[in-house]
């Protein structure tokens, strides 16, 4: 058997426990070819499922560690990695619990794992520096309307079951809350901090609104524009402003620029 | 007469000792920041710093700033039959531009095939076939790093019958024929030695010192039937006996202790490398550290 031959036939075994292991490998004194290949098949699933505990602390807090394990079997059985890094590899389970029963039958625990997915993308995400809103200072006022917004890298807008950030908060903090809506969304803003740790916040219908536009590329006046389907102009301009304001406060802003 | 090396560099030049280190552990970054403990270097796990941006990169940043830093990857795969991963290598040359390591470490074995990661260490047969094919990675992965790598011994768990070398035979013979240096891992002969039934000292005594740049010792886990390498518990007395017989063989050499699991307090870690650094003493070949030689 070839080296190649040997590694495929390894592999396979190893990610399908009906596969058999390749002959040539032996015996110890204390143990039979099997068991020790075994160890290899075992160290593989609990390794992944490892990563995955790792990354969803609170999905699995929320599941308990039975039905968790039961999650982290499924999808290691369905998702070999093809990442070189460990990091990358739970970036697949809320996509998963989405797709598939009985995890998309409960929305709420699925969009746990997009929150928590959205924390830790936050946490390392690529460094910019968030400006300060005395940047507008530069900004002429006839020049404001065309204003255009880069917003941290690690910046996600998430539609939510309401409640499932209250919930995540509940378990991180040791304390009680309703459970999530079944029928209720939310919006979450999640973004990394200037003190560097994974943040978000709830947003209000408005805001949302208004976020989801400037991160798509959206002017300063088509936020405006868009507020004003809601509310009349004078008080869309006003909101705009104050949510911009916030934005900066926030840290969220990494650049801005007129067309 | 002397080999010539694939990069130029004379086969003997080894990267000064750097003394006595620990593993960069994100449990740990307090006590580093806060304390400045007393560790001559400190090894990174590559992978967890080839990430985009943030806190890990910010974290390692400041405790380079104040200590030697090598880097030490699980993913490399040099012994697997896929294609050399350049993404991989580009992101760990980056990687490598920014902290400036005294070097790069990864260990002989393969970890996957046909574009999927099974994230461990896995083991290959000791054959001709094997050892041109790794050593001939080794060597493009140099070229393409411009620096020579050291290659670790891993712990396995099983043997395969197309071996035609014993594994110190071929960990020594790839060293010679990549021109690369050693990270010997003490803790790995042994548990390999244990779950294999070959002597651990023979090992030691069959690799040629100037090819050691590091050393590694680490706790395992007994399952009676075999032993895994867990990194999760103290360094036994048998790995520091045979540390002891590393230290006589090998002079001195950089040595660092890994922890990965059931962290305990950074001061049980400090008494550890204390222990280290008196066996390393009584060996009669302690090590001047880069920091000493300049002072």
């Amino acid at each position: 058997m070839t080296l190649a031959e040997l590694q495929t036939a390894f592999q396979d075994a190893v990610l399908n426990m009906a596969h058999a292991m390749p002959d040539s490998i032996m015996a110890s004194r204390q143990q039979t070819a099997a068991e020790r290949f075994g160890i290899y098949r075992d160290a593989y699933r609990l390794r992944l499922a490892e990563f995955l505990s790792n990354d969803y602390p609170v999905l699995r807090a929320v599941l308990g560690d039975e039905s968790f394990n039961a999650l982290a079997r499924a999808y290691i059985d369905a998702t070999p990695s093809p990442y070189r890094n460990a990091r990358w590899y739970g970036r697949g389970l809320p996509d998963f619990m989405q797709a598939n029963a009985p995890w998309q039958n409960t929305r709420a625990v699925g969009d746990l794992g997009l929150f928590e997915r959205a924390l830790a993308d936050a946490f390392d995400a690529a460094d910019s520096d968030a400006i300060d809103v005395s940047a507008l200072a530069c900004i002429a006022e006839e020049d404001q309307p065309r204003l255009r917004f880069t917003f941290q890298a690690g910046l996600a807008l998430l539609n939510l079951a309401k409640g499932v950030a209250a919930a995540h908060q509940a378990v991180t903090g040791d304390f009680e809350v309703d459970p999530p809506s079944s029928t209720e969304e939310e919006t979450i803003v999640v973004w990394r901090d200037r003190a560097q740790q994974a943040f978000y916040r709830v947003l209000e219908e408005d805001e949302a609104l208004a976020l989801d536009c400037a991160s798509m590329g959206g002017t300063f006046a088509e936020i405006c524009g868009l507020l004003s389907l809601r509310m009349d102009e004078e008080a869309a301009a006003n909101h705009a402003a104050v949510f911009l304001i916030q934005w900066f406060t926030d840290g969220l802003i990494a650049s801005i620029a007129c067309e | 007469m002397q080999k010539p090396s694939p990069l130029g560099l004379p086969s003997s030049s080894q990267p000064a000792p750097l003394g006595f280190g620990l593993g960069l552990r994100p449990v740990y970054y307090p006590d580093i920041l806060e304390h400045r403990p007393r560790v001559d270097w400190f090894e990174i796990l590559s992978e967890n710093y080839m990430v985009p941006g943030g806190k890990p990169l910010t974290m390692l940043d400041r405790i380079r700033a104040d200590y030697p830093v090598v880097m030490h990857g699980v993913s490399m795969s040099i012994a697997s039959t896929a294609p050399l991963d350049r993404d991989y290598l580009t992101s760990l040359k980056a990687l490598a531009d920014r902290v400036q390591p005294a070097w790069i470490s990864d260990h002989l074995c393969w970890t996957g095939v046909h574009g999927l990661n099974l994230h461990d260490l896995l083991p290959i047969p000791y054959t001709n076939e094997a050892l041109g094919h790794v050593a001939g990675r080794i060597s493009r992965v140099q070229d393409f790093l411009g620096r020579r790598i050291a290659i670790e011994n891993v712990s396995s768990y099983v043997t395969f019958a197309e071996s035609e070398m014993d594994e110190q035979t071929f960990v020594q013979e790839v060293a010679e024929r990549a021109d690369c240096w050693l990270l010997f891992d003490v803790n790995n002969v042994f548990v390999s030695a244990c779950n294999h039934d070959f002597d651990p000292f023979a090992f030691i005594h069959s690799i040629k010192p100037e090819r050691v740049v590091q050393i590694h010792i680490a706790g395992h886990s007994d399952l009676g039937t075999h032993k895994i390498d867990t990194h999760d518990e103290p360094v036994c007395g048998e790995v520091w006996a045979l540390y002891a017989e590393a230290c006589k063989k090998f002079g001195g050499v950089s040595t660092m202790i890994e922890r990965d699991d059931n962290f305990p307090p950074f001061e049980e870690l400090l008494a550890e490398l204390d222990r280290a650094c008196a066996i390393a003493a009584s060996s009669g070949r302690a090590m001047v550290s880069q920091a000493e030689a300049l002072a």
